[in-house]
């Protein structure tokens, strides 16, 4: 177990070392951030001042140096400031997470709850009304391009029946529930698809086992085959997934937040990006790359803690 | 006599309800709706009427996907009527044909559905290029990590692990927003970097079980070399698994280059493309909502069709695959 923990934590560690290494690369690649300031040689702007603010931010050097001075400064605890406006980026970063939390959170109790009812329904009535309902269903959560979703939400609920707002985040935070809903459906609608199938699949297993022949030829209840010792078991696999599907809402919803005009993390994102405000970028970076990191590493923990016949080598 | 009639009677009807049993009648209505659920029929139309406007768009174009119009922004579909504009003489500026702006056009004055159809080639080249370079790298990887095993295939199965712990919409926005010169070329190169990892996972599995095959290992004692033995023995053994994953994975390839084209980094202008298309629209959403409705309705009737598509081929070849989400 040490040793399984140990190899984890080294490739956590490579993972995270390779994904920033590989944005810090292509964002200096792509274009130089120092243009974000001023052009060389525009107006009032002397050679010896843009040498000063080269050395300032560090562009002096060569790119590899660059990297590894950013990745030691981080291991300080040190995120530096963003180009834009000299904020802390650490400051930025975090204070766009409540905001992207909430609105991740409520799609996650809307998937979840439409997601996993008919994922049990479709695999009692297998080969029934609901199955294909289920089905159906699937397809049309996959297939959705989730702006468009987005967008056609907005245009019925918000445009054409005036119920609901088409943006921000309201005033109010949590209170304003209003304009958490229909980002929240276009968000989760696509993993309720996958809570389904999930939930389908591992239901449609276990129904077929033993013990549960076992408890229906003992003359137990229906209902409590199903809901007591099926589903119990059948939950393991979807809450498990939990974890990957919360962290791809925190990442995914860049296109929703900026559909919605929600001010969360993925809307900052997209104006870093189109700033080239690389220490910006690269705390978001380092942020999303952590996250996924520990997803990862807590469904495989998850997994051996809740189904003890997996064991790690 | 009777009593021998009689007893040989019930088990006839016995087995006559036994074959009625298993040959349910339908009315036609639902015979027709059981065909159209069980085989592809409509995701194949779809699919054909994809690769017919992809291949022959620059003959099926109403009207140059490129030509602006401002005067004409946000036209609303004409759906083939005449209009005040198709009315008047043929050398009048003004004058459009009946079928030009079938759909309507874009907030540039351009047409919506030759925008469409130039759109279903984007999509095509996604589908060709991006998920064949990714197949073709996967497929050998995946060949070579369970031809091999041991150091080969922990050394794959990490970088894999690696590759998909990498937000990778975040490397393809950056690349995307940056790179110089703009061409579609960029998009297509990330979205092969996305296509990869599925299929070294699942034809891995297969390549493992097929190495120790007796064939394989008559091949061996035959003195072929490795290389043979993967390209003409293993590789053939894990076709069906490729042909699945790549008919799976082809959707969500197709919402991801709509997606970054979405956010305005993806496919450049002046190449259509239907995710950059709902993103044109969408200040528009309140007059004029076709231009976002169209090309949206066709990126999800396609894709859906490749993902029906690919769910019964995944039945027809390979149903230890349905784990696959």
């Amino acid at each position: 177990m040490i040793r399984f923990l140990l190899r984890r934590v080294i490739f956590a560690l490579l993972t995270i070392v390779f994904a920033t290494a590989l944005v810090f690369a292509l964002s200096r690649l792509a274009g130089d951030p120092l243009l974000l300031y001023a052009k060389p040689g525009g107006y009032g702007f002397t050679p010896e001042q843009e040498q000063a603010l080269r050395e300032k931010l560090g562009l002096d050097k060569p790119v590899i140096l660059q990297y590894f001075v950013w990745l030691g400064l981080v291991g300080r605890g040190d995120f530096g400031k963003t180009i834009l406006d000299e904020k802390s980026v650490l400051t930025v970063v975090t204070e766009k997470i409540p905001a992207s939390l909430h609105l991740a959170s409520i799609a996650w109790i809307i998937a979840t709850a439409i997601g996993i009812p008919i994922g049990v329904l479709a695999a009692i009535k297998r080969g029934g009304s609901w199955d294909y309902v289920a089905r159906i269903f699937a397809l049309f959560g996959q297939a959705l391009p989730s702006f468009w979703l987005g967008l056609l939400l907005i245009f019925l609920f918000a445009v054409d029946l005036g119920w609901l707002p088409a943006g921000t985040r309201g005033d109010k935070g949590w209170a304003d529930w209003r304009y958490v809903i229909l980002p929240a459906i276009t968000l989760g609608w696509g993993a309720s698809a996958s809570y389904m199938r999930l939930t389908r699949s591992a239901m449609l297993e276990i129904l077929d086992s033993e013990f549960i022949k076992l408890a229906r030829a003992k003359g137990v209840q229906s209902r409590t085959v199903v809901w007591k010792h099926a589903f119990r078991n059948a939950l393991i696999q979807p809450l498990t997934a939990s974890a990957i599907i919360l962290t791809s809402f925190l990442g995914g919803s860049i296109i929703i937040e900026t559909i919605f005009a929600w001010p969360g993390m993925g809307r900052q994102l997209i104006t870093a990006v189109n700033n080239n405000d690389f220490p910006l970028l690269m705390g978001f970076v380092l942020f999303y790359a952590v996250l996924y990191v520990l997803a990862n590493f807590f469904v495989d923990l998850a997994y051996g803690v809740i189904d003890p016949r997996i064991r790690y080598e | 006599m009777a009593e021998a009639t009689q007893a040989a009677q019930p088990s006839e009807t016995t087995s006559q309800r036994l074959q009625g049993a298993t040959r349910k009648k339908r009315n036609p209505v639902a015979k027709a709706w059981r065909f159209l659920i069980i085989y592809p029929v409509v995701p194949g139309i779809v699919l054909g009427l994809l690769v017919i406007a992809g291949v022959g768009a620059d003959y099926l174009y109403p009207r140059d996907p490129i030509k602006q119009s401002l005067s004409l922004r946000a036209l609303s579909p004409t759906y083939g009527r005449a209009s005040e504009f198709s009315e008047l003489p043929a050398d009048h500026p003004q004058h459009i044909h009946r079928y030009e702006f079938f759909l309507g056009a874009d907030p540039l004055g351009r047409d919506i559905l030759s925008r469409i159809i130039g759109g279903a080639r984007i999509t095509l080249y996604v589908a060709v290029i991006s998920l064949g370079t990714g197949l073709l790298l996967g497929a050998s990887m995946g060949v070579i990590a369970g031809y091999f095993g041991g150091w080969w295939d922990e050394a794959i199965t990490r970088a894999v692990d690696m590759w998909r712990s990498i937000p990778f919409i975040l490397v393809a926005l950056v690349v995307a927003a940056f790179w110089d010169p703009k061409t579609p070329w960029v998009v297509l190169f990330l979205l092969s970097l996305v296509a990869w990892p599925p299929f070294v996972r699942q034809v891995r599995a297969d390549a493992l079980l097929l190495r120790s095959r007796d064939f394989v290992l008559a091949a061996r004692i035959a003195g072929a070399s490795h290389t043979r033995i993967m390209v003409k023995h293993v590789l053939p053994g894990t076709f069906s698994t490729i042909l699945v994953v790549a008919s799976l994975s082809i959707g969500s390839l197709i919402l991801t280059e709509a997606a970054l084209s979405y956010l305005g980094a993806g496919i450049p202008d002046p190449f259509p493309s239907w995710g950059k298309s709902v993103s044109e629209g969408r200040g528009y959403i309140k007059d004029a909502p076709f231009i976002i409705f169209y090309p949206g309705l066709a990126l999800f009737l396609v894709v859906m069709s490749f993902n029906f598509f690919g769910d019964w081929l995944r039945d027809k070849l390979d149903p230890r695959l349905r784990q696959l989400v």
